[in-house]
């Protein structure tokens, strides 16, 4: 102990120095106003520069946080983006006459998918069985109207449309101009045209006579147009015409239809049961 | 033995009360020229007996600073300009010791060692002394030059003051 305290009495110099002067400092900064205010000022000054460069190392090892998180809040922003939504919003119009009953109601919807080149193609729509969508509903274009196609099948948000181009797709269809109507099938290659079979012979035929639908199968409202006429043929062997329509739509660039629905359909259905039970 | 501890006990307090007591509110300068003051008290520091060890010259430096703090009523600024001094005392010494070294025994005296080498030991630790005071005083750098104004102009005084000291008494310790 004593020769520690030799030790230090000899050699502690250095270390008495600068245990005295900081406590000199200490009774400086502590009791004179001046100093103490400079002292301050300098402490704050300091300490923000030194916050600061804290601050930018520790954000330079942040910033793989930061950018998960930023490419987190794109994804989140991206899916608030329109074409990142399913606008459940149904866009409904009706045919309103003021003598008249509602009938059909018409559905925006939008084609997510389509084909025109196969034998049997499909299309398949952005609105499905939550939008009150059901089988067997038709399907018209907008703007130049034009027949699209039958729903066939739906899930709860899409619909399958069984479109015109299809070896099953069967569509009732009438001549404007004298009313004679019969089925409208395609038989495969050109996506612009269709045939109208089950034409009797005797009704006199024009070149771009208007094509539209007959209203027949309650799917359809009568007088959407079709197409028109563009060549006729007798089948040989049959009473019946088979004319090629060309339609006045093309489904090749189909970008939006409306779904037709027919308020009466379970109306008529009661009916037609009625009459073919009996 | 006892007479060196004795005589520098009484110029310890002697010093001390000088300076609180008589020089403190002497102002040459007056109010036009306020750079003037009087210090002389670390001529205690700077006349203790050669043998004193470094860390009681910084000590003694403290309490020396500490007294003079009390009725200066800056408490820490001339305690750590003090406590400098008492620092780097041994390193001045270094700087101007003789050919033969120093004999231990003494104290760095005028009588001892001479007017030149006393004027130069002398005003080496009172300059720094000085300067590192005002820059505590001052306690930032930015007003540099107001703090060597006052330095010099108060080493100047002091120093003729201590010198005449030194010519009327002339201790051998």
């Amino acid at each position: 102990m004593r020769n520690l305290i030799f030790l230090f009495v000899k050699h502690g110099g250095f270390v008495t120095f600068l245990l005295m002067e900081m406590l000199c400092m200490y009774l400086v900064v502590n009791n004179n106003s001046s100093q103490s205010a400079i002292f301050n000022n300098s402490l704050s000054a300091a300490s923000n520069v030194i916050t600061d460069k804290f601050d930018n190392v520790r954000q330079f090892i942040q910033l793989s946080e930061v950018s998960d998180s930023l490419a987190r809040e794109n994804a989140a922003l991206l899916q608030e983006k329109e074409y990142a939504q399913f606008i459940q919003t149904v866009f409904k119009d009706s045919i309103r006459e003021p003598e008249k009953e509602q009938m059909y109601t018409f559905m925006a919807a939008k084609v997510i998918s389509n084909s025109v080149t196969r034998n049997n193609n499909s299309i398949t729509i952005n609105r499905g069985a939550a939008h009150g969508i059901k089988p067997s509903m038709g399907i018209i274009g907008a703007g130049s109207n034009g027949v699209i196609g039958i729903v066939k099948s739906t899930t709860q948000n899409y619909s399958r449309v069984l479109p015109v181009l299809h070896g099953q797709s069967s569509i009732s269809a009438s001549i404007k101009r004298n009313g004679f109507f019969g089925s409208l099938v395609w038989k495969g290659g050109d996506p612009t045209t269709l045939n109208l079979v089950d034409i009797p012979k005797h009704a006199e035929l024009l070149e771009g006579d208007t094509v539209q639908t007959s209203g027949y199968s309650s799917i359809f409202p009568e007088g959407i147009m079709i197409g028109t006429v563009d060549t006729a043929w007798l089948i040989p062997g049959t009473n019946f015409y088979e004319i090629k329509v060309k339609l006045c739509n093309d489904l090749s660039n189909v970008k939006y239809v409306y779904v037709v629905e027919n308020l009466m359909k379970s109306e008529l259905e009661v009916l037609e049961k009625e009459v073919s039970n009996e | 033995m006892s007479n060196v501890v004795m005589t520098n006990v009484l110029r310890f307090f002697a010093f001390v009360f000088i300076q609180v007591l008589l020089l403190k509110d002497i102002n040459l300068g007056g109010q036009s020229f306020n750079y003037i003051n009087i210090i002389i008290y670390p001529l205690f520091l700077i006349l203790l007996p050669l043998r004193t060890p470094h860390s009681v010259l910084v000590l003694l430096g403290f309490v020396l600073g500490v007294f003079v703090d009390a009725f200066y009523d800056t408490y820490g600024v001339h305690a750590s300009a003090s406590v400098f001094t008492g620092f780097i005392r041994p390193y001045v010494l270094k700087l101007f010791a003789p050919k033969g070294g120093y004999n231990i025994n003494y104290s760095p005296t005028k009588h001892r060692y001479g007017i030149n080498w006393f004027v130069g030991y002398c005003s080496t630790l009172l300059f720094l002394h000085l300067f590192f005071y005002f820059s505590v005083d001052a306690f930032t750098f930015y007003y540099l030059d107001e703090i060597f104004l006052r330095t010099v102009s108060t080493f100047i005084i002091s120093m003729l003051i201590i010198l005449v000291y030194k010519f009327l008494m002339d201790p051998v310790e």
